[in-house]
């Protein structure tokens, strides 16, 4: 009997690169307000989840504790998110289940785990940021049930 | 055992399940709160040598627990994962 030619297996990289634009463009089209920097265009770069969601602080709430957490989920840039991670997720899972601007934090702290290898702690916001998503409720939008197969194999 | 958190909390950064988790407190907190992703919060009190012993809640192997000490912006936090008996 013939053999069968090999299959032909895509670059893991590309195909991460393509699950990283769609995942970015899902969490990026729900962006709204004033001030805020669009991540869901054409030219989204893989690497976008580096970059803060907005270049301006979300409008004041009136409690000082999620204005800082929600600076934290949208300006702050990636590496002080993820120095914070634990506190960040804490407070938002304890505290603010249902805001809409913390959950966009977690989805740059998922994306990050999916795309980044060196991330510090990667596996640990892997598998809270999963944890997060798996027993939350966010916001369909954001897409966030998509990235929870990746999460799952990077909590590992 | 690898210990996690900072100055004002030290604890196993892994713990079986049906065990317990020890912690250090530096602070001057008299609780320490545990709970994980889309559990309620339990609280236990504070030794008198600043330790606190707190019993692993019955979760699933794999689970994150948040342990900590203080309130608002300024808590310390450590993260515990709760590993399979086997």
């Amino acid at each position: 009997m013939k053999g069968l030619p090999p299959r032909e297996v895509s670059e893991p990289s590309a195909c991460r690169r393509q699950f990283l634009r769609a995942a970015g463009a899902l969490i990026g089209s729900s962006v709204v307000g004033a001030g805020c920097r669009t991540l869901g265009s054409p030219q989204q770069e893989p690497q976008a989840h580096l970059e803060p969601i907005r270049t301006s602080p979300p409008p004041p709430t009136g409690n000082a504790e999620l204005d800082e957490l929600r600076r934290l989920a949208v300006i702050a840039p990636l590496p002080e998110l993820v120095e914070l991670h634990p506190l960040f997720l804490m407070l938002r899972d304890r505290h603010y289940r249902d805001d809409e601007v913390l959950w966009q934090g977690v989805g740059r702290l998922a994306m990050a785990a999916i795309g980044e290898e060196r991330l510090p702690l990667r596996r640990q916001i892997a598998g809270l940021t999963a944890a997060s998503i798996d027993h939350g409720d966010p916001p369909p939008a954001l897409g966030l049930q998509g990235l929870l197969p990746p999460l799952r194999r990077n909590a590992r | 055992m690898k210990q996690g958190g900072g100055p004002g909390l030290r604890g196993p950064s892994t713990v079986p399940q049906g065990g317990t988790i020890s912690v250090e407190v530096a602070t001057n907190d008299t609780t320490v709160e545990v709970s994980s992703a889309g559990s309620a919060t339990t609280s236990h009190g504070v030794n008198p040598d600043k330790t606190a012993r707190i019993p692993v809640p019955p979760v699933p192997p794999s689970t994150l627990l948040f342990v900590s000490v203080g309130t608002g912006v300024g808590a310390q936090v450590i993260v515990v994962e709760v590993l399979g008996r086997g």
